[in-house]
């Protein structure tokens, strides 16, 4: 796949395969860094973002030009990647009332019920193409057009941890309690965040997760 | 075993060492000292790999010491004394037990690094003990009747001396025009006004009161994008980028912030200008010296070759160390050949090292 490197600092590398949201594009990258041994340049960051595969290295211990050989020769032998099964994460949601207190006001923007708003948000399942804004807190792509609806005006200085939330065109949830302009239409009891595991992610880039309402 | 109890309600001061990396897929934060140099420094002073310190912001800390120790005291002047006596930076200094170390307000920078031979034992949390400052992710800011740990080391200690060390205060007394750091561009600098590409390198920009270890709000010119330009696509970011949402003022992310962000990046400090732009405090101005990478790069091997090799001397200061190790006292102490001798229970032992 075709990718143009940019700099975005002395120590830190985008390779970006895209200039749109896609999906295929993303699971492409996520496949690259599946396949990459990290350990080979001694690199620091290795992660994707929507249509970019990020890379930090050190400057002392590993040259520039290395890094971008090493991507490129990556890129030419994956060119046939292997469909990788895709795995469902099921999150169970108690939707509205006080665990969603956004969906009343959500149910009257979009003139719609409370209930056709729950089960066109669980009616499918959602690609995360990846985690940051706070640690856990996966992008999910492919909302549906239905339920598109602008962010708060002023953002809530506190969102309680595990709230699932709409914005626009995505659809996201709250690991930790955090400040947040997003909508809340309900929440999980799930932890999606344990920094005493290995891997503390709960939901990982390339996953896909559906919502279950309770 | 126990080293140390901190003393009082220090202001902003944390457990950090060279950074939490690995983890960026799952959103988290890198952290890690600000200013990687001197805590750096601090931990080669003392033959230390990248072992936790203790990072003080505002200075406002004092630790009483359990046990005689090596530390070494690195970054911003905030004044140390031990026992009201001043003590100096930038090299190895014995602690007895006892013995109470203080930091009283900065006057050069915003951080110092407290470094302990061996390093302070704290739990590894995704393989750093780094703290970050928003989320409970590895570990809380210091706080009044806190204890730190510490293995005792009592091999191979040597007292040195760093012969050249970041010169903050000299950085600090600089006139504005002089006071520039090197950057990069970023992805997003081609997008820039022509207008503003000009007026970034002859502008004088000032830190301003919204500032911390997630990032550094700049006051200056408005900075503005060519009216063809849209926003961009959420993606990578690192410490030292700085990004220009709508209001046009420059945010600079610090060790904290997050790996993807949705502003234009335009410029970045450099691995080796990040450090002096890390110790500079609200009202202080700067200016930008626009550089290439590969320079980027050959600075940074530059501050490694200065700092870091054959940049250390014996610190012939040095007189003695008590240790105490399973209740029982060591004393250590140099002779008028500059031996090392381990006395036990009053009788002498000679070392070789």
């Amino acid at each position: 796949m075709e990718f143009r490197i940019q700099d975005i600092s002395d120590s830190t590398l985008a390779f970006n395969f895209s200039n749109s949201i896609d999906e295929e594009v993303n699971k492409y990258i996520n496949i690259l860094i599946n396949s990459l041994d990290r350990n080979n340049l001694d690199l620091l960051s290795v992660y994707p973002t929507y249509n970019s595969l990020i890379i930090t290295y050190n400057p002392l211990k590993t040259e520039r030009i290395k890094v971008i050989e090493f991507i490129e020769k990556l890129n030419k032998s994956e060119r046939k990647y292997k469909k990788v099964k895709e795995q469902i994460l099921n999150i169970p949601v108690n939707y509205g009332g006080k665990h969603g207190e956004d969906l009343e006001e959500i149910s009257k923007i979009l003139s719609m019920s409370e209930e056709q708003i729950i089960d066109i948000h669980s009616s499918k399942s959602y690609y995360v193409f990846m985690i940051g804004f706070s640690p856990g807190f996966p992008y999910l792509g492919g909302l549906d057009k239905r339920l598109e609806c602008p962010r708060l005006s002023t953002p809530r200085v506190e969102v309680p941890a595990g709230s699932v939330a709409i914005a626009d065109r995505q659809t996201g949830i709250y690991p930790f309690k955090s400040s947040g302009g997003w909508r809340i239409i309900g929440n999980t009891d799930l932890k999606l965040f344990d920094e005493k595991n290995d891997n503390p992610s709960l939901i990982n880039p390339g996953m896909r997760v559906k919502f279950t309402p309770l | 075993m126990k080293i140390l109890k901190v003393l009082n309600n220090p202001i902003f001061s944390t457990i950090q060492d060279a950074g939490r990396y690995g983890f960026e897929n799952q959103g988290v934060p890198n952290s890690g000292s600000g200013d990687i140099l001197s805590y750096r420094l601090g931990n080669h002073l003392l033959g230390n790999g990248d072992v936790p310190s203790v990072e003080i912001i505002h200075g406002n800390l004092e630790v009483e010491f359990y046990s005689g120790c090596l530390i070494a005291i690195t970054g911003s002047d905030m004044t140390p004394k031990i026992n009201s006596v001043p003590v100096k930076m930038w090299e190895s200094i014995q602690i007895y037990e006892g013995d109470i170390l203080t930091f009283s307000t900065q006057k050069n920078g915003l951080r110092a690094y407290l470094s302990i031979k061996g390093g302070f034992k704290v739990k590894e949390i995704m393989k750093s003990s780094s703290t970050h400052s928003n989320f409970d992710v590895g570990g809380k800011k210091l706080a009044i009747d806190d204890f730190l740990y510490w293995d005792p080391e009592i091999v191979n200690f040597q007292s040195k001396k760093l012969n050249i060390y970041p010169d903050y205060y000299k950085f600090s007394q600089l006139e504005v025009s002089e006071k520039k750091l090197d950057v990069v561009k970023g992805p997003e600098y081609n997008n820039l006004s022509s207008t503003s590409k000009k007026k970034l390198f002859d502008s004088e920009f000032k830190i301003s009161n919204r500032m911390g270890r997630t990032g550094v709000v700049l006051d200056g010119i408005k900075i503005e994008f060519s009216k063809n330009f849209t926003d961009i696509i959420s993606d990578g970011t690192c410490k030292g980028v700085m990004q220009v949402p709508k209001d046009g003022k420059l945010y600079v992310l610090m060790e904290d912030s997050q790996r993807i962000g949705g502003y234009p990046r335009i410029l970045s400090f450099t691995s080796q200008s990040l450090n002096y732009f890390s110790q500079l405090m609200p009202g202080d101005s700067l200016m930008f010296n626009l550089i290439t990478i590969e320079e980027a790069h050959i600075k940074v091997k530059e501050m490694e070759d200065n700092f870091f090799r054959d940049n250390l001397s014996e610190n012939l200061n040095m007189d003695e160390f008590i240790l105490t190790h399973d209740n029982e006292k060591f004393t250590i102490k140099s002779d008028k050949n500059n031996n090392k001798i381990i006395i036990i229970d009053g009788k002498p032992i000679k070392l070789e090292f």
